[in-house]
């Protein structure tokens, strides 16, 4: 299994992309990483590897899209937000970005703090049969470690189910209007300048609600922006 | 004040959850003479191992009088538990009195100290002299200000009775205006009088003054819940409502001077405060954070830091910014912080120019240039110059003239390009992991509420002798057996045997003769039935009753 992982790491479409950008051919590149990073299943290396490829064209919004997405994966990743204040010190004019759903989404994934509390309540778990067994020591420990990783799982889901619920947007290639309503005619409200990265709130027809990081809301087309993917 | 609001600040900022902090202060700083007020210790973070203690002040009595808890959030300090000790404080006389530092001391047997802070006892005049019962008073902190300043608005209503609750109608603040996501301030405090209690409930709204020119405002009005002494149905005690008007608040907007090119739009009393997360030992490319707070009584929100010119070696990369404003203690207080990025792009040691705001000082009335000092950078690096190559950047470009530009962070060369996403699947895996041990604990629990079932019941009865005949089988053959049995076993009961081991003959002989006779026809009527093949007699049950009796009478 371990030679299997190794083997898929070593000559998968990460390294495939990777030797076509020592090469010097990012449009290479980006054809062996974009269709596992948009498959659905992207891991965070290959979205950041995206990321970088966009920003060596010059589409600095897609590029900020994939490092957010990337991020998601791997918050601790310091090349995530290092390229990402690199490409925003590039933008003007944009608002403030949103940040994390949730404080602790920038330190651990939702994923990773699944596992840990998986740990924890396999743990207490083992630690109430072993005691049933032996007949020896007290009920507690058990149940504060299987309750402890209950709550840090339930908290896990609730975290993944906020980040896909709110998931966050780049506005690209043109700025996009903000309006009261999500109706083309509608009053506008603001401007998002390409590069904005904003929340999406709600989704109607073919219009999202969109929220920046300073507040400011509007429905925009959901063509005009781009959704992290995931 | 700009000590107070840096105190402030950094105790909301700082307080790590694990830290106690502690702190006092004074229902009111100035009361009248026979009045008493009250002072709270407050603790953050850690409960205190006993009451706090105070040093003897000569003239004035400090008494406990009761303690609360709550827990308190903050976006930068989470979830911590405030304890409040409240005294009461009763200076004998007139004068200035200090009250504390009080000391507070903790289970690992650390000794904190807050600060001290002064009661000022006045002459008894028209405040302790019985006067109205309710005086609603409110006014501009200052009836003076300047464009774009925050005014502080207080509206204060003190009642000698007992009060329930105070809803204050406000004017509609023309050529004013709420500073976004702040709202107003309420305080209740409670002065002990002779000629009763006193108690005082104060509203402070922050306003930004926009127009300029007389502003002065129309009264507020409160509206008072006054409580009864008569009791209402339920025990409840019934109140009446009263309006009580405040007077005009009188104030003028002054418009601003003129101002340089370079002002920022911040009107108050701000201090910058600049921090480097590394100055010395930085190598060429590595990214330097760099903090950078405003702080002061004015509202931050627009602000923004001007652009750095003259970087030369180092180029600066905006990150986040972070603004707050809101009512502490009463006082308006804006913050704002910036996260920005500082990356060498040279060797040697970097002089950083000093980093200047233009803003106005009402105090001062004039413009004044606040100034920060950035500091040195001392850059390490194997090369002179930062390699970096050209790269298309698309749109609205901030070009810096002469820096080098940072590259990107480099492509992973290796690792799976697909991962399974875990957290939809995590519940059902947690049923799984958790399920070993949630049957040990319903296992546990059925076993112990049959144990606690069985203890509830007590020992289960025996049903032999006499008992067995309380509704004899319909059955003859049944009913038989079981005369049969009731019988043997009273007689066994009666030798001591068990019915097993029981010798007929042997046990009828140590019987008393009227017994052993009635027992032997009884045996003698069952025996007939059973081996005679006849009826069992009507009268047999009833016999062997008799016979049990007896047998239990004798013994």
């Amino acid at each position: 299994m371990i030679a299997l992982l190794c083997t898929l790491a070593w000559a998968g479409p990460v390294a495939d992309g990777a030797t076509a950008w020592e090469a010097g051919d990012i449009e290479a590149a980006l054809e062996a990483w974009k269709p596992s990073a948009d498959g659905g299943w992207g891991s965070g290396q290959v979205k950041f590897d995206v990321g970088n490829a966009y920003y060596r064209r010059g589409d600095l919004p897609r590029a900020i899209a994939y490092w957010r997405a990337a991020g998601v994966y791997r918050p601790r990743t310091s090349g995530v937000s290092h390229n990402l204040a690199l490409a925003r010190s590039e933008l003007t004019g944009v608002p403030t970005p949103v940040g994390a759903p949730q404080l602790w989404m920038r330190i651990v994934t939702p994923g990773e703090l699944g596992l840990i509390g998986l740990f924890v309540a396999g743990l207490g778990s083992m630690a109430l049969v072993h005691r049933r067994r032996t007949r020896e020591g007290s009920r507690l420990p058990g149940i504060g470690a299987s309750l402890l990783g209950a709550v840090l799982v339930l908290l896990a889901s609730w975290g993944w189910w906020v980040q896909t619920g709110m998931p966050v947007a780049v506005v690209v290639d043109a700025p996009a209007i903000g309006r009261v309503t999500p109706d083309l005619e509608a009053e506008p409200e603001l401007t998002l300048r390409p590069g904005a990265e904003v929340a999406v709130l709600r989704e109607m027809r073919d219009f999202l609600l969109v929220e920046t990081g300073d507040g400011d809301r509007g429905w925009v087309p959901d063509g005009a922006v781009l959704r992290i993917p995931r | 004040m700009l000590r107070f609001l840096w105190l402030v600040a950094a105790l909301v900022v700082a307080v790590p959850a694990w830290a106690a902090n502690v702190s006092l202060s004074l229902g009111v700083s100035t009361i009248e003479a026979s009045q008493t007020t009250r002072a709270t210790v407050t603790v953050v973070g850690e409960q205190p191992a006993a009451l706090p203690s105070f040093p003897a002040t000569p003239g004035v009595r400090i008494r406990f009088r009761e303690r609360a808890s709550e827990f308190v959030s903050t976006p930068s300090t989470g979830i911590v538990q405030t304890y409040r000790y409240i005294f009461e404080v009763t200076p004998e006389g007139e004068g200035v009195y200090p009250i504390g530092p009080a000391e507070v001391g903790f289970r690992d047997k650390t000794v904190k100290k807050t600060e001290s802070v002064t009661l000022t006892v006045r002459p008894r005049t028209a405040m302790g002299a019985p006067k109205e019962e309710i005086v609603a008073i409110s006014k501009f902190r200052r009836e003076s200000v300047w464009e774009g300043e925050i005014v502080l608005y207080d509206a204060t209503l003190t009642a000698r009775i007992n009060i329930r609750d105070v809803q204050w109608s406000f004017p509609d603040f023309e050529g004013l205006q709420v500073p976004a996501n702040v709202s107003a301030q309420t305080t209740q405090t409670r002065i002990g009088d002779p000629s009763g209690d006193i108690t005082i409930v104060k509203t402070v709204i922050p306003l930004i003054a926009a127009g300029t020119g007389d502003r002065t405002q129309p009264p507020a009005v409160a509206r008072v819940s006054e409580l009864s002494n008569r009791m209402g149905p339920f025990g409840i005690a019934q109140s009446r409502q009263r309006n009580e008007p405040a007077t005009r608040s009188p104030l003028t907007i002054r418009p601003l001077p003129k101002g340089p090119d370079d002002f920022s739009g911040l009107v108050g009393e701000f201090s910058i405060h600049s921090t480097l997360e590394k100055t010395e030992k930085v190598k060429v490319g590595e990214s330097v954070g760099w903090t950078v707070t405003i702080l002061g009584d004015g509202v931050v929100d627009g602000f923004d830091l001007p652009e750095l010119k003259d970087l030369k070696g180092v180029r600066v990369y905006r990150d986040e910014s972070h603004t707050a404003g809101g009512l502490v203690e009463g006082e308006y207080i804006g913050r704002k912080t910036f996260s920005m990025v500082l990356v060498p792009t040279e060797r040697g040691v970097i002089e950083l120019p000093d980093l200047t705001v233009v803003v106005f000082s009402p105090k001062e009335g004039r413009y004044v240039t606040k100034k920060v000092e950035l500091g040195k950078l001392a850059v390490l690096g194997s090369g002179t110059k930062l390699e970096f190559e050209d790269f298309g950047t698309p749109g609205e470009v901030d070009s810096t003239e002469g820096a080098e530009p940072v590259d990107l962070e480099e492509v992973y060369t290796w690792g799976a390009a697909t991962t399974v996403p875990l957290a939809p699947v995590l519940p059902l895996v947690l049923i799984l992991v958790l399920g070993p041990g949630l049957l040990v604990l319903v296992a546990d629990g059925v076993g112990g509420v049959r144990a606690w079932v069985a203890r509830r019941r007590g020992p289960a009865r025996e049903v032999r002798g006499k008992a067995r005949l309380k509704a004899p089988p319909a059955d003859p053959a049944e009913r038989l057996a079981v005369c049969d049995l009731a019988l043997r076993e009273a007689l066994a009961d009666r030798t001591g045997v068990a019915v097993g081991e029981l010798r007929r003959d042997a046990a009828m002989a140590s019987l008393p003769p009227e017994v052993a006779e009635n027992v032997q026809q009884a045996f003698f009527g069952l025996d007939r039935a059973r081996f005679a093949g006849g009826e069992m007699p009507e009268d047999a049950v009833a016999r062997v009753r008799i016979a049990i009796d007896q047998l239990e009478r004798a013994a």
